[in-house]
């Protein structure tokens, strides 16, 4: 058994850090780009969101580097994410792909015994012993945490940095060495060494750089070719950047959902009348985010192009805009290429946030 | 001392040269026809033929060839359209609020307040707002532009024209040809459809505030300024040098940042053979498609690196 | 008081529910005027430009009725009989509508959750107390009412939706010969398509004179369709109820009509999905999709049709 899974942002390298660990061998698909989302959406159906493309793109290419088993985590509704499971087996089985699936739902659906016979299958050959498996999940989920806050703090202080590029650089290298990491250790040696590497930058603390916040759909955040780069873009233009959905993010929210009991979740649904209200995907996220920002100068709002929880908020953004939110750029991207239009519309907002501010300044 | 904006777009390529006043000495307008260097090298000698280069003092270029033109001319600014566009009108007459700016393949709303800009929006993937609109369709019914912006000023009367896709509209306006409709009334029905496409898509949610100015190469067209009148009620003003507001606001912009030494490369550019390639650079993951423009033995100037490894 | 109820999703699925709810009472039920050209030119005005027909259609209801009414009554409806999730854009309408129609006229409940009966009665009562209802008449009202649903899903009752009452053909006329229908078609799709007849061109009465008989989910129990469902070996459980209920009654169908037409707005998040089920589950039927959008062109859904019949017509003979 060779296993796979979608990718998700540097989790696909540190899962496969697990799998290794626990002698289970695995296949990562490549990292997304313009070949993988060709190939996934020749499969897909047309209107379909964009994750799934690129998911299903990812999938064929390790089916032909010969993985057979694919693991994914489901989750239940009501936003589509929760169907990829069962509609990438669907297009995949009638493409040729006959892959065997492993879909870990979360125990609330489908009962806590069924989720723990699930996962055993994952590990079902091996039979690795149980303080492993506690051990590499451990390791994973600190890897994964430690990348997300070093990112952040990387993307943070770009702003202060007098050459924006050495920000990027730094980020680049740290996304072609996770790549070919090898061990836990050696994961966690790289964040202690890009730490080195960026306490040797000169901050200049006397400027007020642009900060910019992203929110909207989990997959496109994550995933950096799914956003056209926003980031780097960001960066190059001189903002500090700061991103609301990460993997460490997602991981809290899930065990938090996983572990308060029901009549808890009950209750904060209940009390609370309109929005935030959860409609599916993280659209309640988004907007109780977008009306906390008031520390940032500008709020970018992203989403795949059909991403239903996100078409719920950008109405809702609309409608308060004039009001009481900070200035909110709505980015929608789908597979037409367009890389002029999104430039221009992200650094015609990065200059209009900067003029303000300095007028505001008194400049 | 002069400054000089190009405004580089995929139907025109402009450009502007301003004294420090901020009055029009010289302004290109030129068709890009796909060779953004070569119409930008011509440009260059046709404007080396009058001035010098070293009383340029400073270089802004915009529009969605910028890149690229600063790494053929050299530059001290490159800000995209909608700041470019937004300073000119700020120059131009500080009362406008609202900014309509359609061009050849695209076309935006800019909000302003004070001199500055408040929001903006653009058109999205669809051609239907925009400039092009009207040329396929006079291009397909054998008139010419300015016929076009004639007749439909002078129109008595419109035939209504669903304008929200390109293609709806075509089918209908044969539609209404077999019934008889007027060519005038037609043509104003046209400006009428793509006027009205524009408000509902590119303007959509957006608070139109008196103080209209109405600018880019459509601007021009007399039909659509009297379409814009009647579906807002509101005067338009059309800005003189409208076809060119986005090189005048780059020239602005570096007339703005008052830097001690430029970064242009002079007239003579417009002599020098010049070709572009690309290179895929193995620095990073990433793979930029980094471009070179070059002359005979030597890289000219480059762009296309995220990380300014190259471009600096 | 005047409570108007949009002709959008809840009008169709709940019909019965919310005019058992009023039956008799003081409040006036104003139903919005069935969809036509203005209302959705008000609609498409209104929304955001990504959402789908339904919504702008439902956002053009709601600005129709806001000078008629007393209270427009926008439900939010997380979860249906059977504790499935509705569609993501269903359940962000309130925020929708409120964003397309500033006004203070607009009610929009506490998430309703039918598969919770006691969480259905609260919500449902705060809107029957603003409407001055009396406690135990509510109480009655709504045991009445939400009996009507369960008949519904339990396939005690299948003339659940009003608009479908028009779909029963007229009786032949003395001078003419009522001619079997030889061909039968499953019409899928959400209700709100189905059922209405500006979206769809009047579908059903295109059918009928092309002589296909039509079959809707309105004829399934619901009961039948989650067996179905449970059958068909899915790896993930579906929590959507149209997910469950037009695959469901696809699979139920399949041996009872010769092909499947489905009805799917354009852009409709949930149809992408559940079509691609449909070709994937239901391979030996011919299906059809026609796409629903503002850009009408009747004259294309006809040729389409008749093609369809066509096709249809050959496989039988065959």
């Amino acid at each position: 058994m060779i296993v796979t899974f979608p990718r998700f942002g540097h989790s696909a390298e540190m899962v496969s850090l697990m799998f290794e660990e626990l002698g289970i061998p695995c296949i990562i698909p490549p990292h997304n780009d313009y070949d993988v989302l060709k190939k996934g959406s020749q499969i897909s159906p047309e209107e379909i969101c964009l994750p799934f493309k690129y998911m299903a793109g990812g999938l064929m290419q390790s089916y032909s580097q010969g993985a057979d088993t694919v693991v994914m985590v489901a989750t239940c509704g009501p936003c589509r994410l929760g169907e990829y499971g069962q509609l990438l087996k669907e297009v995949l089985d009638n493409a040729g792909y006959n892959y065997n699936w492993i879909i870990i739902d979360s125990p609330a659906v489908i009962g806590t015994k069924e989720f723990i016979r699930r996962i055993g299958a994952v590990a079902e050959e091996k039979r690795p012993a149980k303080h492993k498996i506690v051990n590499a999940a451990f390791n994973t989920v600190k890897l994964i945490k430690a990348l997300d806050s070093l990112e952040n703090r990387i993307k943070r202080i770009n702003g202060y940095v007098g050459a924006h590029s050495s920000c990027i650089r730094i980020m680049n290298e740290l996304d072609d060495k996770i790549a070919s990491l090898k061990s836990f250790d050696e994961g966690f040696e790289l964040i202690r060494a890009t730490k080195r590497r960026i306490r040797k930058l000169e901050l200049d603390r006397t400027v007020n750089p642009i900060k910019i916040l992203i929110v909207g759909e989990i997959y496109t955040s994550i995933e950096k070719e799914a956003n056209r780069k926003l980031e780097d873009k960001l960066m190059m233009l001189g903002c500090s950047v700061n991103r609301h959905m990460t993997i460490s993010w997602w991981i809290d929210n899930a065990v938090k959902c996983a572990a308060l009991p029901a009549f808890v979740k009950n209750i904060t649904m209940m009390s609370r009348r309109a929005f935030p209200c959860g409609i599916g995907g993280y659209a309640k996220e988004t907007v109780n985010k977008i009306q906390k920002a008031s520390e940032f100068d500008g709020v970018i709002k992203i989403m795949p192009s059909g991403c239903m929880p996100e078409i719920v908020t950008k109405a809702y953004c609309e409608n308060t805009v004039n009001n009481k939110l900070p200035a909110v750029l709505n980015l929608v991207y789908d597979e037409m290429d367009g890389e002029a239009g999104y430039e221009t519309r992200i650094e015609a907002f990065v200059d209009m946030l900067e003029r303000r501010k300095h007028v505001l300044a008194g400049n | 001392m002069y400054w000089l904006g190009i405004d580089i777009g995929s139907i025109s390529t402009d450009m502007v040269l301003i004294d420090a006043c901020g009055n029009v000495l010289e302004e290109l307008y030129l068709r890009t026809g796909g060779e953004p260097v070569k119409v930008v090298r011509e440009g260059l000698s046709a404007l080396g033929e009058k001035y010098a280069s070293n009383y340029v003092q400073g270089v802004g270029i915009t529009g969605s060839g910028r890149n690229l033109g600063a790494a053929v001319a050299g530059a001290d600014v490159v800000k995209n359209e909608i700041t470019s566009h937004a300073r000119a009108v700020a120059e131009t007459d500080s009362d406008i609020r609202t900014v309509i700016e359609i061009g050849g393949q695209d076309s935006k709303i800019i909000l302003m307040e004070n001199g500055l800009v408040k929001d903006f929006a653009m058109n999205t993937v669809c051609a239907a707002g925009t400039g092009s609109f009207l040329d396929r369709q006079a291009g397909r019914m054998g008139i010419t532009i300015e016929d076009l912006s004639d007749m439909a000023y002078e129109a008595a009367d419109y035939v209504p024209i669903a304008g929200r896709c390109a293609v709806f509209a075509e089918s209908d306006i044969i539609h209404k040809q077999q019934t008889g409709a007027s060519e005038s009334a037609l043509m104003a029905g046209l400006c009428r459809a793509l006027a009205a496409t524009y408000l509902s898509n590119v303007a959509k949610g957006k608070k139109i505030e008196p103080g209209i100015c109405f600018q880019g190469g459509v601007a021009s067209n007399k039909g659509m300024r009297k379409a814009f009148e009647e579906l807002l009620q509101q005067p338009i003003i059309v800005p003189e040098h409208h076809k060119v507001m986005g090189a005048l606001g780059a020239a602005l912009l570096a007339k703005d940042k008052k830097q001690a030494k430029t970064n242009f490369k002079g007239f003579e550019t417009g002599r020098l053979e010049l070709r572009t390639e690309e290179t895929e650079c193995r620095g990073c993951s990433n793979t930029c498609r980094v471009i070179n423009i070059r002359t005979e033995n030597e890289i000219y100037g480059c762009f296309g690196d995220i990380c300014g490894r190259y471009s600096g | 008081m005047r409570l108007g109820i949009p002709r959008g999703y809840f009008y169709y699925d709940y019909y019965l529910f919310i005019e058992t709810l009023f039956h008799d009472s003081e409040t006036e039920l104003v139903f919005g005027e069935p969809n036509n050209e203005e209302i959705m030119q008000s609609g498409i005005a209104l929304t955001v430009d990504e959402a789908c027909l339904p919504i702008k259609l439902m956002a053009g209801q709601v600005s129709s009725l806001i000078n008629d009414c007393d209270i427009i009554l926008i439900p939010r409806i997380m979860k249906d009989l059977a504790g499935r999730w509705l569609c993501p854009k269903l359940l962000g309408l309130p925020e929708l509508m409120t964003s397309a129609v500033v006004s203070d006229k607009i009610y929009v409940t506490e998430p309703v959750h039918f598969n919770n009966k006691n969480r259905t009665r609260e919500c449902f009562w705060k809107l029957c107390r603003k409407t001055g209802m009396k406690r135990t008449r509510f109480n009655n009202a709504f045991e009445k009412a939400f009996g009507r649903i369960a008949d519904v899903y339990a396939g005690r009752n299948n003339m659940h939706v009003e608009a479908s009452w028009e779909f029963i053909p007229e009786e032949p006329g003395p001078d003419e010969i009522l001619l079997p229908n030889t061909v039968n078609v499953l019409l899928a799709g959400h209700c709100y398509n189905i059922y209405d007849k500006f979206t769809n061109f009047n579908i059903m009465k295109k059918l009928d004179t092309l002589g296909i008989g039509a079959m809707t989910e309105g004829s399934v129990p619901h009961s039948e369709m989650e067996i179905c469902i449970k059958k068909s070996g899915l790896i993930k459980e579906p929590f959507w109820e149209a997910f469950v209920r037009i695959l469901g009654t696809a699979l139920y169908m399949r041996d009872k009509v010769d092909g499947i037409l489905y009805l799917s707005s354009f852009s409709c998040g949930l149809d992408a999905m559940i079509i691609e089920m449909l070709k994937s589950r239901v391979s030996d039927l011919p299906i059809m999709v026609v796409k629903i959008d503002e850009h009408r062109g009747e004259a294309g859904l006809d040729t389409r049709l008749e093609a369809f019949a066509d096709l249809l017509e050959k496989r039988r003979v065959s």
